[in-house]
């Protein structure tokens, strides 16, 4: 056993992965040469790394560079854009269907309805209101 | 990457035909999924073309480029909610078998399976830095770079991740 102190663990995995200034490097080199302990905690942190480099990688199936180059249509630009469209889409509809579920719940008759089919005289809405009123019926 | 900001498509090319593997590596070991790696991959090349005006070259290269990919790992662990959630069966459970003799195989492939496992079970910053170092071969300087963090704070992290990997891997030997 050498008599020089151990190296703390962070020191030991800095001096296994090269990381030492030249002085501290041939300490803890000195000190390993002596001590088992020291050197056994080395050893074992050799094999660890050999036990990570043998884990396998898996290939890429196809390369990047044909979706990334400029000029081509970006997926993920793509992505925000249509999330941004279907907020849009969500705020319109929730915005012609509001006033009519409100006339609902407040008076819950047809007259109400029959304002609101005077209000919101379009395609879309007129043939909600049928789909209501027949439900109604 | 200078010559690409300077113009020059083909060097853009070269470098993402350069780089394309190490980053899709380095996403796969942080997520567990090729197919979340290959997008990520695919997205950090993105940001990579958006960001290439505001690149400075006094950094190293392939810092910026990790870095970059490390948001995009870090944003998707936390879109997943519980940061250190992995798949249960992960894709390394179907890694290709290596060598001949079907016993080492069999044994060699637990022994991976153990090991990407142990891996994928650290805390995020601690496996960060271990990919970075073990995988890629990044010196402390530039996984602080990457991270954003000192260089004893790196060294610090990898000593917790290398003895928590130790500690994990053991008692699954033990356990199987």
């Amino acid at each position: 056993m050498s008599n020089t102190k151990h190296p703390v663990g962070h020191v030991l995995q800095a001096y296994h992965d090269g990381e030492l200034d030249a002085s501290a490097a041939a300490a803890v080199a000195d000190h390993c040469e002596h001590c088992a302990a020291c050197s056994a905690e080395l050893a074992e942190l050799e094999q660890l790394g050999q036990l990570l480099a043998s884990t396998p990688t898996p290939e890429l199936s196809r390369t990047v560079w044909h979706r990334v180059r400029p000029g081509r249509v970006r997926r993920s630009r793509l992505r925000p854009a249509l999330a941004f469209a279907a907020c849009a889409a969500g705020v319109i509809v929730g915005i012609l269907l509001g006033p009519i579920r409100f006339d609902a719940q407040v008076t819950g008759t047809e007259l109400a309805w029959s304002e609101t089919a005077t209000v919101w005289n379009n395609d879309a809405t007129s043939s909600l209101l049928t789909v209501y009123q027949s439900g109604q019926e | 990457m200078l010559d690409y900001v300077a113009g020059d498509e083909n060097a853009l090319q070269t470098l993402v035909e350069r780089w394309e593997r190490p980053v899709f590596a380095f996403l796969f070991r942080m997520l567990g999924s090729s197919e979340e790696a290959e997008d990520l991959c695919q997205d950090t090349f993105m940001k990579l073309i958006e960001a290439a005006e505001r690149y400075a070259p006094e950094g190293k290269f392939r810092s910026w480029l990790f870095r970059i990919a490390g948001n995009q790992a870090r944003s998707r662990l936390r879109r997943r909610k519980i940061l250190r959630w992995l798949p249960l069966t992960a894709d390394y459970d179907n890694a290709p078998a290596p060598g001949p003799d079907a016993l080492d195989v069999l044994a060699g492939r637990e022994r991976q399976r153990i090991v990407q496992h142990a891996v994928a079970r650290l805390p995020e910053r601690q496996r960060q830095a271990l990919v970075l170092k073990q995988y890629h071969d990044l010196s402390y300087q530039e996984i602080a770079d990457v991270m954003g963090n000192t260089v004893s704070a790196v060294q610090m992290l990898l000593h917790r991740a290398m003895t928590a990997l130790r500690k994990d891997i053991a008692s699954r030997k033990d356990e199987s």
